[in-house]
């Protein structure tokens, strides 16, 4: 669980992240939502300290991450799996050396246990194909699949992804959105989503987070988000043409 | 501009503090420093063999079309070659060259690193990344600098041998008298302090440059021409202080 209490973060005076609390449970897939530049990817750099927020407090399963001392936020920090927007896979090393390299730094395992689980983790995103491929010789959606393998090869507690479909076609869009899900329930992690992909908040959002101009304005399940009277909730899902559209349909 | 320097000064003494404190499994070190080796050392291998024979070359040539006094002896021409070599072109002209090959590609390298958010995704793994990325980079740098260094100075007296004496300008004999003329081991050492000093000068001050890039391909090509001046800056103000130091 990660409990979010009064977090705002400014930059040069202009204030990108507004007293915000949040509650995200584990083994639900939590989603935070809102337009380019609402503050979603400050927010979720501010919880796992590459942005120190100005205010407030995060709370990894009661440990007060911004309270704990450096060691003790690193331990904090290998148990966390995140999935970068554009993957941030180290370029040097096959997709199967990526997704091995948490174990390599951390893990006590043998050898072969560690094969193994790289093995499983490749399986489980479907990608023990291009396990000697370089990023470069792969496609965007794979990347974010292996970005996702290197995320939970360590059995991570809590899974922050930070627009895992963005840029990807949306048949490959929904398929990450489904590998996340069964992630979440698989393996009983916190799962933190930021996304403004209106199908991944309807098909796979338990817990939906809207951030309007750095504040949160509307919390709920991803099926509430048509018929909620919310106005920004509101104004945002259908901030789009198509989205009008359909539901003048 | 005298408060970004000292800003700077202190940016890059904290970040050398994170360097040295925890690298992560020495296995995984140990692999990183012989890439490092490899691609900063044995990389410029070429680049510097070439340099040092055609300097090497150019210093008794020159040397030798100025001494034409019957006054001053001829092996003259080899003493004053391995002095030049010895005290400032195979130290402080290849440290100035490497500066520019090897140093741009570690704040390239870095800068890359940092705004394809590689360097972000160690940090939440819970890897210290200044040591995991830098360490290894100054660890490697430092030990293959001083080859370089003794291999430039071999070529470059060899260089230098054979442009006067293959030409006939000075006799074998007289050039290789000059060469053992009250030749100290101190000066070796001298150019070897100087060596590791401008090494770690050169990985530690590119490194800080790379890692801390904000922006993009731009930033990281402008990180990349400051670490050049910033090292080559740092190696001449050293050069000084050691001379300064060691031989007066």
């Amino acid at each position: 669980m990660i409990q979010v209490e009064g977090l705002s973060k400014s930059f040069n005076g202009r204030t990108v992240l507004q007293n915000i609390d949040a509650l995200f449970e584990k083994g639900r897939v939590n989603l935070v939502i809102g337009r380019s530049g609402s503050g979603k990817t400050v927010f979720l750099k501010c919880l796992v300290g590459l942005l120190k927020p100005d205010a407030g407090k995060v709370y990894f399963d009661g440990r007060s991450f911004y309270d704990v001392d450096r060691s003790e936020q690193q331990t904090i920090r290998r148990e966390l799996g995140k999935v970068f927007q554009m993957g941030a896979l180290f370029d040097s090393m096959t997709v199967e050396e990526n997704v091995r390299f948490p174990l390599e730094m951390f893990s006590g395992l043998s050898e072969k246990e560690k094969k193994d689980r790289v093995q499983f983790c490749l399986e489980r995103v479907n990608l023990a194909h291009a396990a000697s491929l370089y990023p470069s010789e792969i496609s965007g959606g794979m990347r974010k699949r292996t970005a996702i393998a290197r995320a939970i090869v360590n059995n991570p507690k809590y899974l922050l992804c930070d627009e895992p479909n963005s840029g990807l076609d949306p048949e490959t869009a929904a398929l990450i959105d489904e590998l996340l899900l069964n992630i979440t329930k698989e393996f009983q992690t916190t799962t933190i989503i930021v996304t403004h992909d209106m199908n991944s908040v309807y098909e796979i959002g338990e817990h939906v987070v809207l951030l309007v101009g750095g504040r949160k304005a509307w919390e709920g399940h991803g099926k509430a988000i048509f018929d909620d009277p919310n106005e920004a909730l509101q104004e945002f899902v259908f901030s789009s043409e198509i989205m009008r559209r359909l539901r003048k349909a | 501009m005298l408060k970004s320097f000292i800003e700077g000064i202190g940016e890059y003494t904290l970040l050398l503090g994170r360097v040295f404190r925890n690298p992560g499994p020495f296995r995984l070190f140990y692999k990183r420093v012989l890439f490092e080796i490899s691609v900063a050392g044995l990389n410029s291998v070429f680049l510097i063999v070439i340099i040092s024979l055609f300097m090497g070359a150019v210093i008794s040539i020159q040397l030798a079309a100025n001494i034409e006094s019957p006054l001053i002896p001829k092996y003259t021409v080899g003493y004053a070659s391995r002095q030049s070599i010895i005290y400032e072109f195979s130290t402080t002209v290849v440290a100035l060259i490497l500066a520019g090959k090897v140093g741009s590609h570690m704040a390239s390298e870095l800068g890359s690193m940092r705004i394809s958010e590689q360097i972000d995704a160690l940090e939440i793994m819970g890897v210290n990344s200044a040591s995991f990325l830098i360490l290894p980079k100054i660890v490697g740098f430092v030990f293959i600098h001083p080859f370089l260094v003794l291999l430039s100075m071999v070529i470059a007296i060899f260089g230098s041998y054979a442009a006067v004496v293959f030409t006939g300008m000075i006799p074998h004999g007289d050039f290789i008298m000059g060469l053992e003329l009250d030749f100290k081991y101190f000066d070796v050492v001298y150019a070897l302090v100087k060596t590791f000093v401008f090494a770690f000068l050169i990985s530690s001050i590119s490194s800080y440059k790379g890692f801390y890039v904000r922006g993009g391909a731009s930033e990281v090509g402008h990180a990349s021409t400051q670490a050049v001046v910033a090292s080559i800056f740092s190696i001449l103000t050293a050069n000084l202080v050691i001379t300064m130091l060691m031989l007066l």
